[in-house]
């Protein structure tokens, strides 16, 4: 309990991701310096690597680049709690229109998440189990149910399980489709990177 | 510590947060259960703990009285034993006193009895008997003039005064009274010898020696010292052994104070005492006693007389006593064989109007009238027509104003009594 109360005391990194399917940006900032709040995360590290993810190469946490990538945060993070947001691109999702109310006062939980697997397979006509749906609601009559494979999931589920076990910290994981915006990366930040740096911008940390 | 975030509402997360937030609930209840079950485990272990040093506490606390009742039982046998010399003495005292009082107590109501005569009137018999529901005092006295006025004066004396039978004589009346004297059970005192030990306290039972155990051998002891105080009477005492012992004597009316005190020993009581009148100048003394088998009496234990109540007895007995002396016999021989009960002669006219009061009157059709008197002395109502007899008067007339009778050649009329002092004058 100690432990966890001390690491609630350090300011977390947060290590944004653009992941293309065969390429790989990322983007690792550290909290602000002390006294200024309204500058920008400082940047402590970006890296891009161009290689099949979804390819029959073998596990992804075995290449040896991830393993340098791992041991470079590693050493970069001394004990702060990573949190990582993977933003993969809009054509690897779906977008299903969820009327309202269709589910309101017959299921919650579980049951309701269930519910919004098998309206999206339909619709889909793919198994419930091979897909993640996430409900999203953007105003009081608009919803959307955006939906994607679970092996691309899966295979990013692992890539955080790995760094996790590298780090032997607190890691907390996020995926979510990057959209259709359109920014201008900050001084210091590759234009091919600039993606994986608002990831990781987008990121709203706790106020310490 | 590998968690997903759980998005807001209007984010996106595709990777397993909802198990991992079902996992983290799941754990969390578990651990509430647990903790649950850990608290319910530690409350009914806490009650077994003190069920179990409830039951010591309640073990030692029996254990504790058991302890301190036998070291109590201890004591108290041993400051009874300690005491059995001191309640001897006191036991012995305590006796005295009660022989002191049963030897007074008879005489003192007979004297009683006989400050309440005046001049004119005489005791004929007296008796005094030790009953069952206490003492029964039975005498006849007669006299002449108003017997009520002797009632009222005896009656502020013993309010349970009874009269046994009222007889006319020529020359005055008999009257037989009787009256009872309750045994009231005193309650001895804490400091009484015969008092037991509290039995209550923790049932603690006792069987001291018994402090009035006599052998035969102090029977006759006793039996002879009484024999000596009766031999103090006089000679002509007759004595007869039975069961109890009973004497009969003749004393004179200036031996009378003598009887005070009766002789009195332990384990015999007073069963009789009667006084009789002879022709003679002489009165015919009885009295009875019966073992008590060690039993106290039923009354309780009474104190001495006081010299003063002694003093008193006497006065009142010798008084009589002289009076008795310069008077003649009122009565003889014939009254104490009974033969009084056959002299029964008509009553005066005087008399007739004072024992009987007109009540009222009544006709029905077709019968004769009736009327209605009442007795004063019983206060019974009598019921009497044309041809009855009352005391050998006859009834020769009966009507609304009164009842007139008729004996030879005497002739009365009773009339209603005048009640409300506004009757004519006649």
């Amino acid at each position: 309990m100690l432990k966890q109360l001390t690491w609630l005391r350090i300011k977390p990194l947060v290590l944004g991701m653009d992941w293309q399917v065969d390429n790989l940006r990322m983007v690792l900032l550290g909290p602000a310096s002390k006294g200024n709040h309204q500058t920008a995360p400082k940047l402590l590290g970006q890296w891009h690597w161009s290689w099949p993810l979804l390819s029959a190469n073998g596990p992804v946490e075995a290449q040896p680049p991830w393993q340098d990538f791992i041991a470079q945060v590693a050493g970069l993070r001394a004990k702060a709690p990573v949190h990582v947001n993977v933003g993969i691109p809009n054509h690897l999702c779906t977008w299903l229109h969820c009327p309202a109310g269709l589910f309101e006062g017959r299921a919650k939980g579980v049951a309701l998440q269930l519910g919004y697997q098998r309206m999206a397979a339909k619709a889909l006509n793919i198994e419930p189990a091979n897909l993640r749906v996430c409900y999203l609601q953007l105003g009081p009559n608009l919803s959307f149910l955006v939906v994607t494979k679970r092996h691309y999931s899966d295979h990013i589920g692992q890539l955080i399980m790995s760094l996790h076990d590298a780090v032997q910290g607190s890691v907390v994981g996020r995926i979510e489709p990057q959209g259709l915006t359109q920014f201008v990366a900050p001084a210091g930040i590759d234009d091919a990177c600039a993606m994986a740096w608002f990831m990781a911008h987008k990121v709203r940390l706790p106020a310490c | 510590m590998l968690v997903w975030y759980r998005p807001q509402p209007n984010e996106v997360n595709f990777l397993p947060w909802i198990e991992g937030y079902l996992s983290a609930r799941r754990r969390k209840r578990q651990c509430l259960y647990g903790s649950a079950l850990g608290m319910v485990m530690l409350s009914v272990g806490a009650l077994v703990w003190l069920y179990f040093n409830l039951l010591q506490a309640q073990a030692g606390v029996h254990r504790h009285m058991a302890q301190g009742a036998q070291h109590l039982q201890v004591q108290q046998q041993r400051w009874w034993d300690a005491s059995l010399h001191q309640r001897r003495l006191e036991w012995g005292q305590v006796q005295q006193g009660q022989q002191a009082f049963d030897a007074w107590w008879p005489v003192h109501q007979l004297s009683r009895v006989l400050i309440t005569l005046q001049p004119y009137q005489q005791l004929v018999s007296w008796q005094w008997q030790s009953i069952n529901t206490g003492q029964q005092v039975v005498f006849t006295i007669t006299g002449g003039g108003r017997w009520q006025d002797w009632w009222q004066r005896a009656v502020k004396v013993w309010p349970s005064l009874q009269v046994e039978a009222l007889r006319p004589k020529p020359d005055g009346w008999t009257l037989e009274a009787r009256y009872l004297i309750p045994a009231l059970p005193l309650s001895l005192p804490s400091k009484t010898p015969l008092a037991a030990p509290p039995a209550h306290v923790f049932a603690i039972q006792l069987t001291p020696q018994s402090l009035s155990a006599a052998g035969v051998g102090t029977k006759v002891e006793v039996l002879g010292s009484m024999m000596r105080q009766v031999a103090n009477y006089g000679q002509g005492i007759e004595i007869v052994r039975g069961q109890g012992v009973q004497i009969k004597m003749r004393l004179d009316a200036s031996h009378w104070a003598g009887l005070a005190p009766l002789p009195s020993a332990p384990g015999w009581q007073l069963q009789d005492l009667s006084v009789q009148q002879t022709p003679s100048q002489q009165w015919l003394v009885s009295l009875q006693w019966l073992p008590n088998h060690d039993t106290p009496p039923s009354h309780g234990f009474r104190q001495a007389p006081t010299a003063a109540l002694q003093a008193t007895t006497y006065g009142n007995i010798e008084h009589y006593a002289k009076a008795f002396q310069n008077l003649p016999l009122l009565v003889q021989a014939p009254l104490m064989q009974g033969a009084l009960a056959s002299i029964n002669p008509a009553r005066g006219k005087v008399q007739l109007a004072e024992d009987f009061v007109f009540m009222g009157y009544s006709q029905q059709q077709g019968q004769g009238p009736v009327a209605w008197f009442k007795v004063l002395l019983t206060g019974q109502l009598l019921r009497v027509e044309v041809g009855h007899h009352i005391d050998n008067w006859r009834v020769s007339a009966v009507g609304s104003q009164g009842v007139n009778l008729t004996l030879g050649q005497q002739s009365v009329t009773l009339k209603h009594p005048c009640f409300k002092q506004v009757c004519q004058l006649e």
